[in-house]
Order: C-alpha cells, then structure tokens, then sequence
C-alpha cells in the first residue's frame, strides 16, 4: 500500500465496486526512445472517448476536480437539507397556528399552558417520526431508482449506513419541535377570549 | 348576609386601542343560587362581562369577586376557569376530533383522577344532561341540542359552582332551546348551581330568577328586574 492506495487484481476490484467489464484508468509506460506526447496523441487519436494525462501536474489538476466535486456535492446536501428543514418547519408553523382555536378552548376549561405545550410538544415528536420513517423509506426507494440509469450506476452505488438514518430522525425531530414551540407558544400566552376568536 | 357568588364592580374593558368601549362601569351582584338573565341589545357588551367572568379576558378596570375572592389576587387563573365556573358558548366549542365522551373529560386533565375515574365521571353527567349511550359520538354525529347538550356536561365536569352561557340556545331551533333550558333549571335545582346566562330572546330571559339589563356597556337605567318577565318575583332555589 503506498499514499492510501491498494493494488488488487482488477476482477476483484470491478466486483468490489460492482462495475463489472469497467476500467477507469489505464497506466502506460513509454519506451524510453519514445515521445510521450506522440504516444498520447496516438491514443486519442486511436480512442477519441479517452483522456490522456501525461505528467503528474495534470494528476493534481484531476484531484483538485475532485475536491470542486465534493464541496460542490456537500454544498448541495446542505441545500437540500436546509430546504427540507424549512418545509418541514412552514408545515408544523402552519398547522399549530390553525389550532388557535382549538388552544383557547383548552385554555378556557382550564388546562394549563404548560400541559398544552407538552401535548403539542408530543404530538408534533410523533407527526415529525413518523414522516421521518416515510422520507427515509422513499428516500431509499429513490436512490435505489437512481442507480437503475446504468451512466450513474457507473459511478455510484447507494450506501446506507445507520448513522445516515439517525442524524435524518434527529434533524427531522428538531426542526419539527422548533417549528412547533413558536406557533404554541404564541397561542398559550394569548388571553384564551382572544385564541377563540381565532380565524 | 352571605357572600354573594358574584360581585362585580365598575367594570371597564375596550378593544382596538379604545376605539371600542365594549363595557363602561358595569356591576353585577349576583347571588348563591340565583338565575339571572342578562338582556340587552346587540354589542351592549353582555358576552364581554361574561367572559370576564369567566376570566376569559381580563378587565381593564374594575374589581370581580367571586365567592368572597378578588380574581385580580388569584395566582391560577387556569384552576378557576377549571375549578369554578363552567363557561357555555353559544356555538358549543367542542372539540370536533374527540367523541362526546372525551369532550366531557378534557376539563378533568387538570385534576388528579385516574382515567377509570375520569371516565365514570363523564358518563355519570352525560346520563345528567341525557346523553347516556351517545358518548362514542363526535360533535358533528350529535344533533345542535345534543351538541349544546355535551357543552353543559363539559361545563359541570369539574362540579363546579357557577355556569355561565352565553346564548346558549341561539343557535338552535325552539325545541331543542327548551329542552336545554328545562336541563339548566334542572342542573340548578339538583345541584344548586348559580347561573348566568345571556340572552337576546325574551323567552329565555323569561326562566331566570332576575333579569337585569344592559345598554352601552352598563345597567341600563331600569336594569335590574326582580320578577321574571310576565311573572311574580321568586326567591333564590
């Protein structure tokens, strides 16, 4: 092993990463009579779907497009997660507020503002886990879908690892309570007369 | 003389800045046990000074007592509105989601019954009010007077010594108004309740011990009238 890397023979590699008959890399070695860039141009030219580097600057230019490739990546996952948050908060936000009404004629047979909160608190857990389990259950369907286009298949497989599925509940749960506290919050500090009146 | 249920004093409350002046100097005494019919016309304030009974809203000036104590010293406003009074809506406020049954125990969560206790009780004051075997029904499977009816038993869950309606027959038809009044006059009797109820319909006003009167946001001039309305006076039951 040199620089994290591993040398294995190909037929378990292409297993391994489940691309069978794919190779991504082809390593030549020049004659030392030889030209490289002749050598390169006649394997272009020979092959036009491939891509020739010659020397090791051009090895630091295919890694630094790896790095643009995964910040790029990393900045759409934060995106997406930042949207998703923003939703799942707007949807309890929304629903807690449409429960005004229901909020005042609690408050008006006596329940306490802190047992509304606590029934809210734990309904909105319950709705928030249970469209977690739903969104990671289509979440895997469709990363499963994904991968039947065989150009993504060829470059991703689907991982699954808990910790994924733990940090999504989390977050789901979170951004479900928060989104939840301000709406009831809001209600239980208002005179009950005024949380009936509530449209 | 005994402390009467209900003594309020001067009482003043505006909406919108003080643009409306819902109630201007209003005083309410009303006794234990006593059936007093608040009347007046459209916007004189008479829901106002029932909510703030019900401490629903709070007065912007003026003093309530109630049963000897000032509601302006209570600490738990929540265990009067729960312990108390029970407040009765014109549109019943149940909680749609919930069966009959349910409904009667929502006010009861404050009090440390176990369900099987809670649950005996709703039943007992659904049998009250004559809604035995309609318990497993939601609001919108129970007819208007069955509806209002499930209010009642909600308003009594917690025994408590006053009730307070507001309109409680207006929105259904002569009926089953009657039928919900004969249940209040029966109510009271049984339980000796002190109840205050306001009205537009001369005819419900009819049933009360007293009528009293309001107009822009106050007793009307000729406010309180002992007798019912076409009948000789009657002492508190």
């Amino acid at each position: 092993m040199r620089d994290s890397g591993a040398i294995v023979p190909l037929d378990t590699l292409q297993e391994m990463s489940a691309r069978q008959d794919v190779v991504t890399a082809v390593h030549v070695t020049v004659a030392p009579a030889e030209d490289p860039d002749e050598v390169a141009a006649a394997i272009e030219s020979d092959f036009p779907q491939l891509a020739t580097i010659r020397d090791v600057d051009e090895y630091s230019k295919v890694d630094q497009g790896f790095e643009i490739l995964d910040a790029a990546n990393l900045a759409i996952s934060l995106l997406a997660v930042g949207i998703g948050a923003i939703g799942v908060m707007n949807t309890m936000i929304m629903s807690v507020f449409e429960r005004t009404r229901e909020i005042g004629i609690l408050r008006a047979v006596g329940w306490r503002g802190s047992r509304i909160l606590r029934m809210i608190a734990y309904e909105s857990l319950l709705l928030c886990l249970i469209a977690a389990g739903f969104g990671i259950g289509l979440g895997v369907l469709a990363s499963r879908a994904v991968v039947l286009v065989p150009s993504i298949s060829a470059f991703l497989t689907p991982a699954y690892p808990p910790e994924i599925f733990v940090r999504a509940i989390v977050l789901g749960l979170v951004v479900g309570l928060l989104g939840a506290a301000y709406p009831a919050a809001r209600a239980v500090r208002l005179s009950p007369m005024e949380a009936l009146r509530y449209e | 003389m005994s402390e009467p249920a209900i003594d309020a004093r001067d009482l003043r409350k505006s909406f919108e800045d003080g643009r409306i002046n819902a109630l201007t100097g209003m005083d309410l005494r009303v006794e234990p046990g006593e059936f007093v019919a608040i009347v007046g016309p459209s916007g004189c304030g008479k829901s106002t000074l029932l909510h703030l009974l019900a401490a629903l809203d709070m007065p912007d000036e003026g003093e309530i007592r109630v049963g000897g104590h000032d509601l302006r010293t209570r600490k738990d406003m929540n265990h009067y509105r729960a312990q108390h009074v029970g407040m009765i809506f014109q549109l019943h406020n149940l909680l749609p989601t919930l069966t009959a049954l349910e409904n009667v125990q929502v006010p009861m969560f404050e009090e440390s019954l176990s369900p099987h206790a809670r649950r005996q009780r709703a039943l007992d004051i659904l049998d009250a009010v004559g809604l035995e075997g309609r318990g497993q029904n939601r609001p919108p499977e129970l007819s208007g007077g069955e509806r209002q009816r499930v209010a009642i038993a909600r308003a009594l869950a917690n025994a408590p010594p006053i009730l307070l309606a507001d309109e409680p027959t207006g929105s259904l038809d002569s009926d089953a108004g009657r039928v919900v009044l004969d249940l209040l006059e029966r109510l009271r009797r049984e339980r000796n309740l002190t109840i205050v109820l306001v009205t537009h319909d001369p005819t419900v006003a009819g049933r009360a011990d007293r009528v009293v009167r309001m107009l822009d946001g106050r007793l009307a001039p000729d406010g309180h009238r002992p007798e019912r309305l076409g009948e000789p006076a009657r002492a508190p039951a």
